[in-house]
């Protein structure tokens, strides 16, 4: 947060939170709205990954082919992931992401490596023209190691706090074939408790500042949700707390918020992420939700580079609404656009955070 | 036309293999195996060309959609095309070709899979023809009836970004109203000005059938009822058999809409989720159960269930191709609706398991005509 910040004519101070206003009284009321938008938190981070070059895709056909080696893929991906990572940091951003360029899906480092899971055919991600490959659970899942290590490039992420990046236990297993007699419930839990373990294990190993560990929970928003899922979500999410000592961010996509109104407030994260892009501001103010907030504000799914002005407005209100500390962020993954339009994109969520911090009114 | 449980193809093959690395040594004894086993006439020209080093990328183009149509006539098929040879992929051949359309890069679609991806970046209008000189060409050397495939006005809408719709739109709208204005205007404006008039074109130069390609249509189901609607205006008035063609989807989300839809044929993926066991029982035919659902819904058209996995080398017996036949006539009730076919194009297989693949699909339909004629 600035330190000194200058709104009309009136200079503020702002010292360990406390507000100082040398307006008269009278006019403290009129701007207030303002000086409250002044104590907001803004933080900048991405809520997914980031696209491919051609030559990474051409280098991982080639591995698939036979023709390259895991080492070449390697190789590439780990030149890429240090030119975007350090974009990250030129930008500015309050948290540094891996891009996961490994990643072929969210589910596939842990369908792959875990036992009892295995990989079925494709199957569409939600209303997407991309395609994920179905895991399997066939018996009750247990982890052989450190999986993460093995996708997430630990080396280029210093420096700065790290977010972690993974799929939320209940949208994982529902988006699952099931052939272990386990509920999807249950397995859920299960699911948060490997995944739990492997973040520590990832952390032991790599010595990383890990600050923050996003769940991808786009299943929680796409229909309303039975009780019984409900509860499994609040349970995975406190597994996760709790076996990390993480601070926890739900980030839902490409479904309105409003579509987990009356629970989502309540599943124990430290902050929920929407997405505006198909999110009323109404829907926002009254979930519920207060204090933290993620806003997919930077639409992950299309080649339009958003405007700060565009965004003000929800921003404004929810500062309003008293939500002192906003997240700026992607709607999900960036991997729907190429790498000139993701650029650009991280690029636009600065801007956005620096108009609604500059601008004041 | 061989009468019931007519066979066709559904668009594209692999590239003819002689394509790959012109020139080479390989590349003309490819000619020469496929020249002769399909019966191409003059292939030796190719041949020789490919020999001598005189060929051009156009000609090759033209041959290869000439060995495209031959392999569909050598199979035995009764309704062919090219193959789709002159395509480089099926959305990026006609966006190419659209005004205000801009192509932005690559995109994955799976693993290491990907596509071009344009961006609408205005009204799209159609700046050329992206099928008339390859209809022309087939139509002049095919020897059996011709379908044309086109690829469809929704799946151009869901595949490109929208830069523009979108942006036009009232900001006091909610996030889901601006979107679903936004998407209903760009797909009207890619039926009246990039697809309609392309169907046009094709009816005025001879097309008597168009395969109206859709693997998108399923992708969100609340747009299915839209979609219906501006198939229907995109076809009004133009005379002409067309087949609406859908893979890979949930085909449940299709209904009720599609019984209002003037479309003819619905050709649809369903091998790819069947089982390998013989007969014509449920269990062995689970991949056809989809079919209950064009029945309960008194769908008038003829249905096109592939009867071949387009994504496995396994040559489907003829023998299981009839059986999945004659389940679709008896769950259809009505053998003279089911069209015999594959689940999409075979452009993922070589040329010999496709060729392989294809003589099966015939011979399984002449074994389910035998059933209903005795012949």
């Amino acid at each position: 947060m600035d330190s000194t910040i200058s709104t009309f004519s009136i200079p503020i101070e702002l010292e360990a939170g406390r507000i100082e206003c040398r307006c008269s009284d009278e006019a403290f009321f009129t701007c207030w709205p303002v000086h409250r938008r002044r104590m907001t938190e803004v933080l900048v981070h991405l809520s997914g990954n980031l696209p491919r070059s051609e030559e990474l895709f051409g280098v991982l056909r080639r591995y698939g082919r036979g023709k390259a080696t895991w080492e070449e893929v390697r190789s590439v991906a780990l030149a890429e992931t240090s030119r975007w990572v350090q974009l990250e940091q030129e930008l500015g951003f309050d948290h540094l992401t891996d891009p996961m360029l490994l990643w072929h899906d969210h589910f596939r480092p842990f369908a792959e490596s875990w036992s009892g899971l295995e990989v079925d055919g494709l199957a569409r991600w939600f209303d997407n023209n991309l395609f994920y490959r179905v895991p399997v659970f066939r018996e009750r899942p247990s982890s052989p190691g450190d999986v993460l290590s093995e996708y997430v490039f630990a080396e280029v992420l210093r420096g700065r706090g790290v977010k972690l990046i993974l799929p939320e236990p209940l949208t994982m297993v529902m988006l699952s074939h099931r052939i272990v007699q386990i509920g999807p419930e249950e397995l859920a839990v299960e699911v948060a408790r490997l995944l739990a373990e492997e973040v520590v294990r990832f952390i032991e190993v790599t010595g990383l500042s890990v600050e923050l560990l996003q769940l991808s929970a786009p299943y929680l928003v796409s229909k309303r949700l039975s009780p019984a899922e409900v509860d499994a979500v609040a349970e995975s999410v406190k597994v996760l707390k709790r076996g990390t000592g993480l601070r926890v961010q739900l980030h839902t996509f490409f479904y309105p918020l409003g579509n987990a109104t009356g629970w989502i407030e309540d599943a124990g994260a430290d902050v929920v992420g929407f997405d505006a892009t198909v999110t009323s501001q109404d829907d926002v103010l009254n979930s519920g939700l207060r204090g933290e907030i993620a806003v997919g504000t930077v639409d992950s799914r299309s080649s339009r580079v958003e405007r700060p002005g565009e965004v003000m407005e929800l921003l404004r209100a929810l500062a309003d609404a008293g939500f002192n500390r906003i997240h700026l962020t992607t709607t999900t993954d960036l991997e729907y656009v190429p790498p000139d339009v993701a650029r650009s994109k991280l690029i636009a969520l600065r801007e956005i955070k620096a108009t609604f911090l500059g601008q004041g009114g | 036309m061989s009468g019931l449980f007519r066979t066709q193809e559904v668009g594209s093959l692999s590239r003819a293999p002689f394509l790959k690395r012109p020139g080479s040594h390989e590349s003309a004894e490819m000619a020469l195996y496929w020249g002769r086993r399909l019966n191409v006439e003059d292939h030796e020209l190719l041949y020789r060309s490919l020999r001598d080093g005189s060929f051009t990328q156009d000609r090759l183009l033209e041959w290869a959609s000439l060995y495209g149509i031959r392999f569909h006539e050598a199979a035995g098929l009764d309704v062919v095309y090219d193959g789709e040879q002159r395509r480089v992929e099926m959305y990026e051949h006609l966006m190419l070709r659209v005004e205000n359309a801009v192509f932005l890069g690559r995109v994955k679609v799976w693993d290491a899979e990907t596509y071009r991806k344009a961006a609408v970046v205005g009204v799209p209008r159609l700046r050329s023809s992206p099928y008339l000189d390859e209809f022309l060409f087939v139509r002049s050397k095919a020897r059996r009836e011709v379908k044309v495939p086109v690829t469809g006005p929704y799946t151009l809408m869901d595949w490109s970004y929208d830069e523009f719709y979108i942006a036009r739109q009232d900001r006091d709208l909610t996030p889901l109203e601006r979107r679903r204005r936004a998407r209903e205007e760009l797909l009207h404006d890619l039926v009246e000005n990039v697809v309609r008039p392309e169907l046009k074109a094709l009816v005025e130069a001879g097309a008597r059938r168009i395969q109206i390609d859709e693997p998108a249509l399923t992708t969100k189901p609340d747009e299915v009822e839209l979609y219906v609607q501006a198939f229907n205006e995109m076809v009004k008035g133009i005379d002409a058999t067309f087949t609406l063609h859908v893979c890979y989807s949930d085909y449940s989300k299709l209904f009720p809409h599609i019984a209002e839809m003037r479309v003819d044929e619905f050709s649809i993926e369903c091998a790819n989720r069947d089982t390998l066991l013989p007969g014509v029982s449920d269990d062995a035919r689970k991949g056809y159960s989809v079919l209950r659902l064009f029945r309960e819904h008194s769908i008038r058209a003829k249905v096109a269930p592939g009867v071949t996995d387009v994504h496995t080398d396994f040559v489907e017996p003829p023998e299981l191709v009839r059986d999945r036949l004659l389940y679709a006539a008896r769950v259809l009730d009505d053998p003279a609706k089911v069209i015999a076919c594959h689940d999409c194009g075979l452009r993922t297989r070589r040329w010999e398991v496709a060729f392989e693949k294809e003589r099966a699909l015939v011979k399984g339909a002449e074994l389910a005509r035998r059933e209903f004629t005795g012949r």
